[in-house]
């Protein structure tokens, strides 16, 4: 049976006016839009707000002054909007950037690096390991050779290297493309499950 | 201090250090460098926090100046838009996030809206994949053939039709998609790295903006 | 006759509108008309399911609510799926969240599928499982939280200061931590590389479908002990621990639309390959 909750109306209703997005541009889809965007930016505040409150400004208040400055840095932040003082937000950048990048490159050799050329190195006693093995240097090969070398009897069994390099990469992103198609049907088939079952009372 | 000092070489300075503590906590194992680390994390998160805030300035300051010039119906949907911000802002920090109130507007507005929103490009997607993927070259013959085996291997109808899709889709991601990722990770690592350097040692500024004329 | 106008040509300019009804309606039958196909198992999967099988009481696992709402019908079931086994072996959990959608997803999950789980096996809440909330920061608060939870977290999503609750009295850092399980729709590297590579804790990931090319080198280096390929992953979980669920009614969705849009590629690449003499 239809649902008679206002609420699932109008989640339906925003459901519907995005999907008629992809038909055509037209009033309905205009206004589900904006609402997205601001309704986004609105939780993000509320988010962001708690956040501030319980790490920043409840140890202030019980008085850890040394949290006064990452928020002396975040109200900083907001400098950018003044062409007077958008310098004063480079101090907070580059604190965040320090940051972000030294907690992502300090484990990156080991994690990308170390533990991927380990598990390459397979004993080659099965067809599976040889493929494996042959696929990662040949397609490594591609990236490198690249950088294509003067000499021409090096330049042209390079060459075959890299076509075979591109040629198996090729399956990979053609996999990959399918996978893609198959997560965005699993994620709008959620929607049509509320709109069969919490709309429409149906199955 | 020369507005040069002041403007970027202090800045550069603090993300050299911050960043040689991040990484330092790493390797160095000392409780002292392990504390303080911490600590600037702590302060990460804070900042993180304030930075969430900058695109609603944005979205305030543009869509006010679209109520002012009164453009068609532009200036309706702006007001509309302020209108969904505020309501979000007001009721989420006035009552909070756990209140009945605002898990009611967020349950309504935001998660059908979200929901439905990256979901969509399937649309798109699947016309792109019917309207542009055709078998032009021969490495074009590859992704098509294998993106359509891969495409029946997901379906799980077909492991009934033609059982075997299910080993071959096993062989193609577990060898051959994992050996040519793998590549791939390897390479974009190297990049990485190299990037992540070149920001800490100052060689990449683009972070804090264009260099003030001289 | 109009060289343009054969039926060759036709194939490849069907009307996009046609393609996108035909999309509805592909989701729309098995949705309303369940096949309950048969799934295969994954390698990912199982040695998801073997690792919570060694689980043992008071084990702690952390699992990353990082869903939003546009992946709710993917990973929902699959954390439920990862809850129901879990809880078997008697272990607690804690659930945070680097997502702002998180914490409404953790409710409505809470709501929907947990508490029945969670009354069933007479958890309470605060002593057997709790809720932090969402932390900003992506990878600089997983650091944090490896190094010291306190210091991303002062208390529960709720408000109760977590000193007060009695689960995170011995929960601290990396050492406290079994396992950890993240669902995310973006790139989990961030955790590998910040509880794995690091700390050697356990790692399970529930990705999107899209995602999982981009990890599977990290799976078959043993970095991500189990990793659950979107619906596929959440389904064959919910096979194994003998509770199908929303996840395998998706997979019968997924033989109709994925069988369309294999029609329609093939129809364009015919009609293509047939008019090729002509270009």
């Amino acid at each position: 049976m239809v649902s008679s909750d206002p609420s699932i109306w109008i989640m339906a209703f925003f459901t519907i006016a995005i999907t008629s997005l992809a038909f055509r541009d037209n009033p309905l889809a205009k206004i589900a839009e904006h609402a997205f965007l601001a309704a986004q930016a609105g939780h993000y505040v509320t988010m962001a707000w708690r956040n501030i409150n319980k790490i920043g400004l409840e140890p202030l208040s019980k008085g850890s002054i040394i949290m006064l400055i990452p928020m002396l840095f975040g109200v900083a932040l907001y400098t950018r909007y003044s062409k007077k003082y958008i310098w004063v937000s480079r101090y907070p950048t580059a604190m965040m950037v320090g940051i972000g990048t030294g907690v992502t490159v300090r484990g990156f050799v080991e994690f990308q690096f170390t533990q991927q050329i380990i598990d390459t190195f397979k004993p080659l006693n099965s067809f599976n390991n040889i493929f494996f093995v042959f696929a990662v240097v040949i397609c490594l090969l591609y990236f490198v050779f690249s950088l294509t070398p003067q000499n021409p009897s090096i330049q042209k069994p390079l060459s075959y290297i890299s076509t075979v390099g591109r040629y198996l990469m090729m399956f990979a992103l053609g996999a990959a493309m399918a996978n893609t198609l198959t997560q965005r049907v699993g994620q709008y088939a959620g929607r049509i499950m509320f709109l069969l079952y919490d709309w429409l009372g149906l199955g | 201090m020369s507005t040069q000092l002041v403007r970027r070489t202090i800045p550069i300075i603090i993300t050299f250090l911050v960043g040689m503590i991040m990484i330092g906590q790493w390797f160095l194992q000392v409780a002292s460098i392990s504390e303080l680390a911490t600590s600037i994390q702590q302060w990460g998160i804070i900042l993180a926090a304030f930075s969430m805030g900058l695109g609603s300035v944005n979205i305030i300051i543009r869509n006010v100046r679209r109520i002012r010039r009164r453009e068609g119906t532009d200036w309706l949907y702006a007001i509309w838009l302020l209108f969904i911000f505020f309501l979000f802002s007001i009721v989420g920090i006035g009552f909070g996030s756990t209140s009945p109130q605002y898990t009611y507007i967020f349950n309504t507005i935001l998660q059908p809206l979200s929901g439905t929103m990256y979901p969509a490009s399937l649309f798109f997607l699947a016309s792109a994949i019917y309207r542009t993927f055709r078998a032009r070259s021969s490495q074009a013959i590859i992704f098509v053939i294998v993106g359509a085996i891969m495409l029946l291997a997901n379906a799980p109808m077909m492991g009934a039709f033609i059982p075997p899709i299910i080993p071959l889709k096993s062989w193609i991601m577990d060898v051959e998609v994992t050996a040519a990722y793998r590549a791939i990770l390897l390479g974009i690592g190297l990049g990485t790295i190299v990037l992540g350097f070149r920001v800490l040692f100052g060689l990449e500024t683009a972070h804090l903006g264009r260099e003030e004329a001289q | 006759m109009d060289e343009k106008n054969t039926i060759w040509h036709k194939l490849q300019n069907i009307p996009r509108e046609i393609l996108y009804i035909l999309l509805i309606i592909s989701m729309i039958i098995p949705l309303l008309y369940p096949l309950g196909l048969p799934l295969p198992i994954s390698a990912q999967t199982k040695s998801l399911y073997d690792s919570l099988n060694t689980l043992k009481e008071e084990d702690v696992i952390l699992q990353f609510v990082d869903w939003g709402a546009g992946s709710i019908s993917i990973h929902q079931p699959g954390c439920v799926a990862v809850t129901y086994q879990a809880i078997s072996y008697g272990a607690k959990f804690v659930y945070l969240s680097t997502n702002t959608e998180g914490p409404l997803m953790y409710e409505r999950m809470v709501t929907e599928d947990l508490q029945s789980i969670f009354d069933k096996y007479g958890y309470e809440y605060g002593e057997d499982y709790v809720f932090l909330g969402y932390v900003a920061g992506a990878e600089t608060a997983l650091a944090a939280i490896a190094s010291n939870i306190r210091t991303a977290y002062s208390d529960d999503y709720y408000g109760t200061p977590i000193d007060d609750i009695p689960l995170m009295q011995n929960v601290r850092n990396y050492a406290d931590y079994d396992m950890i399980v993240t669902y995310t729709m973006g790139s989990p590297e961030s955790f590998v590389r910040q509880f794995n590579t690091q700390y050697g804790v356990v790692t399970h990931v529930h990705c999107g479908e899209m995602m999982t090319p981009n990890l599977l080198p990290f799976w078959a280096s043993g970095q991500i002990t189990g990793l659950l390929n979107g619906a596929f992953g959440a389904a064959e979980l919910e096979v194994l621990i003998k509770r199908p669920g929303n996840a395998v009614k998706l997979t019968d969705v997924y033989s109709f639309s994925n069988i369309l849009v294999f029609v329609f590629l093939a129809m364009g690449n015919i009609g293509f390959i047939l008019t090729r003499k002509e270009r």
